[in-house]
């Protein structure tokens, strides 16, 4: 997958694209979802560098991900998600010469169901979901442990006012593990991400009949735990911002707290997205 | 400025217990029941006039407002819908020849996530 592609699907998504869907959170998924027979497409473009291996390889990773989010509403309550990472990753190590792979990673499918609702005022909810699904094995050999990994899920969103709040919990049962592990949830260990998120809508102070776009600022703690006890914590403040036909937002990962014994560790995650709905 | 109509927080921890509130009370099934056989006979009655004015609770933002206004306008009967999220209503143009039923505008405000709580006639 060339830049060049990467761009052009941009592009075509731009096209196509109607209005967007917002007032979620950067990477911490919310209970929030599409209408009955609306499409939201979700694109992010991830880049994340990792080192300070303490393993004998001492390796340093880069590792762009172009990540591609279609979602479906298949009720006023349901919807369905389909996940597609394009991934490039470079590796310089101690003792190896240095290589790159790219590709696709393992895809996956969620389902949402939203099971409680409480709206209390025009713009004002609290919404609760829960979240079944799978990684597929068909990514390309770099990138996908050639098995399905299910995983199961709670996120819980609410607006009041100008505050937005998200937590999210997820497990992952992974069946099994990448032949060359560099990321947490890579190796056979169940993963267990916890998401917390904060919003605040910096401009308008208030809504109008006339409003036509808003600024959030969002700050985020994203925990990733794996069944053995490896660990990793980022902080990821960013920016939102909603206008009439799209949304765009741009988060910095910063590693708060970790405890990784055989990979390396996180250093810094740019995340920079776009949302659609159509 | 216009004044925001929204039940925003009054103090620096509101943000943070108000939904915690609501979630505890709603499970503790603190909400409305079921509609009653005569506003159930009103639901199948079409609207008359040529506009109509839904008020609507969580619409959260204007683009996840979206979902309302697109999913309204393919209700049949639907012209036209304009969001006003200062006040929480939906104001729809109706077509002179074919006027939607109050059920079929409920449907469509569930069918978007949210709730609606009055359809207001001129």
């Amino acid at each position: 997958m060339s830049a060049r592609h990467l761009l052009a699907s941009f592009a075509g998504a731009a096209v196509f694209a109607g209005t967007a869907l917002a007032q979620e959170a950067i990477t911490s998924p919310a209970a929030t979802q599409p209408a009955l027979g609306a499409f939201k497409l979700n694109q992010k473009l991830i880049w994340e560098r990792r080192g300070s291996d303490p393993s004998p390889h001492d390796r340093k990773v880069d590792r762009l991900e172009f990540e591609q989010t279609l979602a479906t509403g298949l009720s006023g309550n349901v919807s369905a998600e389909f996940k597609l990472p394009i991934v490039w990753q470079g590796t310089r190590a101690a003792h190896r010469p240095s290589d790159s792979d790219s590709g696709l990673s393992d895809p996956s499918l969620v389902v949402k169901w939203r099971f409680w609702q409480n709206d209390s005022g025009a713009v004002d909810t609290a919404r609760l979901s829960l979240l079944v699904g799978t990684d597929l094995p068909l990514g390309t050999k770099a990138f996908s442990n050639r098995s399905f990994d299910p995983g199961v899920g709670l996120a819980f969103t609410a607006i009041s006012g100008r505050h937005g709040f998200g937590a999210a919990a997820r497990y992952t049962f992974t069946t099994r593990a990448k032949s060359d592990a560099k990321m947490l949830g890579e190796t056979l260990a169940d993963l267990l991400r916890l998401d917390g998120s904060y919003l605040y809508r910096l401009s308008p102070e208030a809504w109008s009949a006339d409003t036509t776009a808003a600024w959030y600022l969002v700050g985020e703690v994203n925990a990733r735990i794996e069944t053995t006890g490896m660990h990793e914590v980022l902080l990821q403040p960013g920016i939102l911002y909603e206008a009439t036909r799209f949304a765009a937002e741009l988060g910095v990962g910063l590693p708060v707290l970790h405890r990784v014994d055989d990979r390396p560790r996180a250093k810094l995650v740019l995340t920079a997205g776009v949302r659609w709905l159509f | 400025m216009p004044q925001s109509t929204t039940s925003g927080p009054t103090g620096p921890v509101a943000p943070v217990v108000l939904p915690v509130l609501s979630l505890v009370f709603s499970i503790a099934g603190c909400q409305s029941g079921a509609p009653s056989a005569a506003s159930m006979v009103d639901q199948g009655r079409p609207l008359t006039g040529a506009s109509a004015t839904l008020v609507v609770q969580g619409l959260s933002c204007p683009l996840c407002a979206t979902n309302i206004d697109k999913t309204l306008t393919r209700v049949p009967g639907v012209q036209a819908a304009a969001v006003d999220l200062s006040r929480g209503e939906v104001r729809l143009t109706l077509a002179p020849d074919r006027k939607p039923t109050r059920a079929e505008l409920a449907k469509a405000v569930r069918d978007s996530g949210f709730t609606l709580s009055e359809i207001r006639e001129p």
